[in-house]
């Protein structure tokens, strides 16, 4: 459903990434993890062309997209068509609850105001925040913030929601409240990538985990393969550097 | 010499319809300089290493020439130049033209700062959620990034019109007629007789107009605020 080949992107002189290709299919959760600097962010950005990558196919459905000569209809479509949870959130701060989730809506997509707030509402419900709908998000906690940008994401159905460690910027105690809501899309059949150091949440709905390293794939499979049975010596380092006291690794 | 009340609200009423002109020339030269600060503004963000480097040179100079000096540039350089170029005498007939155009030059320079770090106020990860959730960038600037950046400048705003109606008493050097303009005419007529009255109304006026605009602007900032939810 999803396809990217030979993805190239570079900052300067700094090629950040070195040909990566991902294939995710209708239900995937993929799990992308990788030490800090691996080009994770910069991969999910490309496929939303937050960033335009310096070479690279990208096949969205039946539509073959060359990422580095895209045309404002391609990125278009593949923004109406695919969500972006960003790490730091990045909530509208002018828009309540409830805007912020209608603004994909009723501006990018022309839906009705009225089918557009029930959507809203049915989204906000499924992250539970239905009781917050005219607040704004500078009165909500990290987490509450975080599940707002969950549901702007859902209430748009797209093909892939593209999570940026989603829980990376929040207090360990909300940690679990928005990992719990991404479990359970995940379990709904939502397709998603999701870049995280949250080894449980990949064990338990990831069905294919990749680990990146400079700007590569170096391997990738299921979450049994790679955390019980990892091939690559980075990726052994790799996990016994983030599961110092290790029971996955033998 | 004793201060008389009753002659000074004879020059209070006398200098008020001179303010038209002060109105004038600052609000004139606070619409061009919105037009071209935003332009300059947008020079500044932009990615052009020639247009950024045009718009820095235009701020760093115009933010350090006193503005007396920059008047007596533009009331004698722009007819001279002109002359030049099309060899007609534009003469200098219309003193407020130049004071609009003096203020404007100034007006430019700091609209384009302020419009520059109200914009990067606005964090840019709600301008890349916007586009990402399929907004256009159009769309994305003037319903997420403006109304958050207009409310982070209108403090800034509210300083410049009070600092652009007192430069723009200068023009009086050139013989335009404002309220300050008119006070000294008042005064030569009178020899300074009524030297206290006459600038005491005058400060108050000014006084006023400068209690009026902050009152304004405070207004409009708690106004977006509400929009904003963060009253
Ligand atoms: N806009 C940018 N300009 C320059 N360098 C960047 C930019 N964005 C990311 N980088 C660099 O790219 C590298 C990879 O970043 P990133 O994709 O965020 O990695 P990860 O998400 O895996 O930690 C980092 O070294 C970072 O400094
Ligand atoms: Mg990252």
């Amino acid at each position: 459903m999803l396809k990217l080949e030979d993805v190239h992107k570079a900052f300067g002189k700094n090629q950040i990434l070195k040909g990566v290709d991902i294939e995710v299919n209708k239900g995937d959760v993929i799990v992308i993890l990788g030490p800090s600097g691996s080009g994770k962010t910069t991969l999910l950005r490309s496929i939303n062309f937050l960033e335009k990558a310096d070479k690279g196919k990208l096949t969205l459905d039946d539509r073959e997209m060359d990422m580095h000569h895209s045309s404002r209809k391609d990125i278009s479509y593949v923004r109406k068509n695919t969500a972006f949870v960003f790490q730091n959130y990045c909530l509208f701060n002018n828009k309540t609850v409830l805007q912020n989730v209608t603004e994909g809506l009723i501006v990018a997509r022309k839906v009705p105001k009225k089918e557009a707030v029930e959507t809203a509402i049915s989204a906000l419900k499924k992250v539970g925040l239905e009781d917050k709908l005219d607040m704004y998000p500078a009165q909500l906690s990290g987490g509450m913030q975080q599940r707002v940008g969950i549901a702007r994401a859902i209430a748009v159905n797209p093909k892939v929601i593209l999570f940026d460690e989603p829980t990376s910027a929040l207090d360990p105690e909300l940690v679990g409240e928005v990992l719990s809501i991404i479990k359970r899309l995940a379990k709904e059949g939502t397709t998603m990538i999701v870049v995280t150091h949250e080894m449980s949440f990949a064990e338990d709905v990831a069905n294919k985990v990749i680990f990146m390293s400079d700007g590569v794939v170096v391997e990738q499979g299921s979450p049994k393969e790679i955390f019980y049975k990892p091939k690559e010596e980075r990726t052994k380092q790799f996990l016994k550097r983030i599961l110092p006291v290790s029971d996955y690794v033998i | 010499m004793r201060f008389k009340l009753s002659t000074f609200f004879e020059y209070l009423v006398k200098l008020l319809p001179y303010l038209k002109v002060t109105f004038t020339y600052a609000g004139l030269s606070l619409v061009f300089g919105i037009v071209f600060g935003f332009l300059f503004a947008v020079f500044k963000l932009g990615k052009s290493r020639i247009l950024r480097g045009i718009a820095n040179v235009y701020t760093a100079i115009f933010r350090s020439v006193p503005p007396v000096v920059l008047l007596f540039l533009v009331y004698y350089g722009i007819p001279m130049a002109a002359e030049a170029i099309t060899g007609k005498s534009m003469g200098r007939k219309e003193p407020i033209l130049f004071v609009i155009i003096t203020v404007t030059l100034l007006a430019t320079a700091s609209l384009t700062e302020i419009m520059r770090s109200a914009y990067k106020s606005v964090d840019k990860g709600q301008y890349e959620a916007g586009v990402s959730i399929g907004l256009t960038e159009i769309q994305t600037f003037f319903r997420i990034v403006f109304p958050q950046a207009l409310l982070y400048a209108l403090p800034s705003l509210g300083n410049l019109v009070i600092y652009l109606i007192k430069e723009g008493s200068l023009g009086f050097t050139i013989g335009l007629v404002d309220i300050f303009g008119k006070a000294n005419t008042l005064n030569q007529n009178t020899y300074s007789n009524h030297i206290l009255e006459i600038y005491i109304a005058l400060a108050t006026i000014y006084w006023v107009v400068a209690i009026a605009t902050e009152k304004l602007l405070k207004y409009a900032e708690q106004k977006v605020k509400r929009e904003l939810g963060r009253a």
